[in-house]
Formats: structure tokens, sequence, C-alpha cells
């Protein structure tokens, strides 16, 4: 009896370990969902918008349905990447994820100098040669730096009616999403 | 033999329970650092570095795009401020003033956080732009199946409910003495067993 009593004891802090192990392995080991969806849905460098209906239940309450949102997927090995849209009026907000899906840089329209999006996301090396060089590309520019290479940006316009329909679809129409070669 | 069936029990054990239980946590619990204010609750830290490995298995699992600190903060209430579950077949009034941001947005879900409502065309979100509001700035929305005046949002079916308020440019998380901070009251104004 005390043998069981043991036995069972041992299996609960073994459960106790398996717990942890698995709640903190599973951002490294397992597929990011986000991440995932991003990949499958967004070309690299293609201005590209996320439909609230296409995520998945789980998902889906994190995009506002009274939002539009554009994502812009990047790969910092190829070089540095610039966003650039224009908007007229509207509140926008945007954030920078990285591949692991944590937000490394936000901002909304208060922070932009004029009704211009311009973010660039740098990796260190490139952050460096910004620093150093102050590239005329950049001069104007939001500057979020990136610790891995992969990621996306998020920017998300206010759409509480459809009035701000032409609104959202300008910055649609003009961001762009480029590679700076340094 | 018996050596075996101790070695057998343990390891059972193990990892029944470490895996189911990290299966449901992490799919169900958002992780610490949570801040609640009445009924409302919101995870300033999660999707960023800061967040703890909870929330990061839960947002690994989930996909949810996490909102930035610059961007806004999503609150979330499940019970009504009688700590009762919100539910579809319930009325409901919301009320009260809304802490300081430059927009925010309200909207009800079931559960799963999968937009409700029996018809397509449901008024499943309100914001700050289009509500109407008394002369000292509060709000009321009347969350019911049928239409009502003035503010409304619509409820209907059966299960669990959930008002998920984002507030947009907000310095909510980061204002100290928080006591200060109140958050609309959600009142249940009666239930249809229909």
């Amino acid at each position: 009896m005390t043998r069981f009593v043991y036995s069972t004891f041992v299996g609960l802090i073994g459960a106790a370990i398996v717990h942890l192990l698995i709640i903190f392995l599973l951002p490294t080991l397992s597929t990011i969902k986000s991440w995932n969806f991003i990949l499958e849905n967004a070309d690299a460098f293609q201005p590209t918008e996320i439909l609230v209906n296409s995520l998945d239940e789980n998902q889906n309450y994190s995009l506002d349905p009274l939002f539009r949102h554009f994502v812009c997927r990047y790969d910092l090995s190829e070089g540095a990447v610039k966003v650039t849209a224009t908007t007229s009026d509207i509140f926008w907000s945007l954030a920078v994820f990285d591949s692991i899906g944590t937000t490394i840089f936000s901002a909304n329209d208060r922070i932009a100098a004029n009704s211009q999006i311009d973010l660039a996301v740098l990796n260190p090396k490139q952050l460096r040669f910004v620093r150093q060089n102050s590239p005329e590309e950049t001069s104007a520019s939001l500057i979020a730096s990136a610790t891995t290479d992969q990621g996306f940006i998020l920017i998300r316009a206010f759409v509480p009616d459809s009035s701000w329909q032409p609104a959202a679809s300008k910055i649609l129409e003009t961001m762009e999403c480029s590679t700076l070669e340094f | 033999m018996r050596e075996f069936f101790s070695v057998f029990i343990a390891l059972s054990i193990a990892l029944t329970l470490g895996i189911t239980s990290a299966y449901f946590v992490s799919r169900e619990f958002l992780g610490f650092g949570s801040i609640q204010y009445g009924q409302w609750t919101a995870w300033p830290n999660a999707g960023t570095s800061n967040s703890d490995p909870y929330s990061k298995a839960h947002a690994a699992r989930t996909g949810k795009f996490a909102m930035g600190s610059a961007e806004g903060l999503v609150f979330i209430a499940t019970h009504d401020d009688q700590d009762t579950l919100l539910k579809g077949n319930c009325n409901y009034q919301f009320a009260g003033k809304i802490p300081a941001a430059r927009y925010w947005t309200l909207r009800i879900t079931d559960g799963q956080f999968v937009r409700s409502g029996p018809t397509q065309t449901a008024e499943y979100a309100v914001s700050s732009t289009s509500v109407l509001r008394d002369k000292d700035g509060k709000i009321s929305i009347n969350i019911s199946k049928n239409i009502a005046a003035g503010n409304w949002l619509q409820n209907g079916g059966d299960g669990n409910r959930l008002l998920i308020m984002t507030l947009y440019d907000t310095s909510i998380a980061t204002v100290t003495g928080a006591a200060t901070i109140t958050m609309p009251q959600i009142k249940n104004v009666g239930c249809s067993n229909d």
C-alpha cells in the first residue's frame, strides 16, 4: 500500500514536470499559429488584406470587426523593410510582429508626423548601419528594431461605418512594402 | 514485478495528467499579469516579450494577433454584475463611463469568441463614434434579442456570451492609482427561457 501511495506521489511530481515542460516548450517547438496563417495568406513584401472571416474562431477576437487589417510580411535577410502608406484623417495603428508572434513595436496615427505611414524594420546589423550613416531612405521613418529576420507588420484601420471605407481602402491602395539595400 | 508495477503507475500518472493539464490550460488560460476592473479583465503584457510562459503558450497555440501597447487594450467580460455567466437568452444593460481612450469598440461574441447573434445582419458591434451619450457623458447600451431604443447590441440564441471592449490609444495600462478607474456595469435585466 505504501508502495502504491509512493508511486502515485512520484507520478504527481512527474505530471507537474511534464506540464511545465510542455508549457515552456510549446512556443518554440510547435508551429506558431498566427505566423503560419500569415505565411499561408500573405506573400513576402506584398501588401495584403486579412479578412476577419478568414480567421478561425480563436484568432478572430484579436481582430476587431470594425477595423480593416493590412499586412506586410518581411524577411530581413533580403534587406531592411520599409512600409509606407498614405492616410487621410482615419484612426490607424500598427504593430510589428516577429515570427514567434510577439509584438516588437507598435504605433498609432498620433506618432506619425504627417498623414503618412512610414516605418522601417531593421535587424541589429542594419540598425547599426542606419545609426552610423543616416541614409536618406529612413530619415523620416519610424524605426523598429527586430531580433529575428522574419516577421510581419499589421496595420489596423478604423472603419466604424461604411463612410470610412474609402479612407481605409486608400491605405491599402497606397501601401508599399519595399526592401532597402544598404 | 512489483517494481515494474510501481514505475508503471508513476509514469502513467505523470504522462496523462501532465499532458492533459497542459493541453487544457494552454487553450483556456490566457496567462498571468491580468488587470481587472469590475467584471472587465485585460492582459496588457499579452503578446509582448514580457509575457509569461502560460501567456506565450496560449498565444502560440491559438494564433491571436495581440495588440501593441501603443495600439490599445482589449477588455473581456464573461460575467454580469451578479457574477453570473453572460448568456445568449438574457437581456443586459451596459451602463457607465468608458475609461479615457481616443476610440473604443464593444462587441458581443459567443463563449469561443465567435461573433454571435441569430441573424447575419445582427448589430454585433458598436463604437465610440456611433453611440448616444447622456448629458454627463455616460453611455447606456441595451443588449437584447429584440431591437431597443437608444444604443443597441443584439443578443440571442443559447449558450455563453462574451463582451469584448477594446480601448484604442489609451494609457489605462500604464496609469498608476488604478483604483480611480471605473468601468461600465453589466446589469442583467431579465432572461427568457424559450
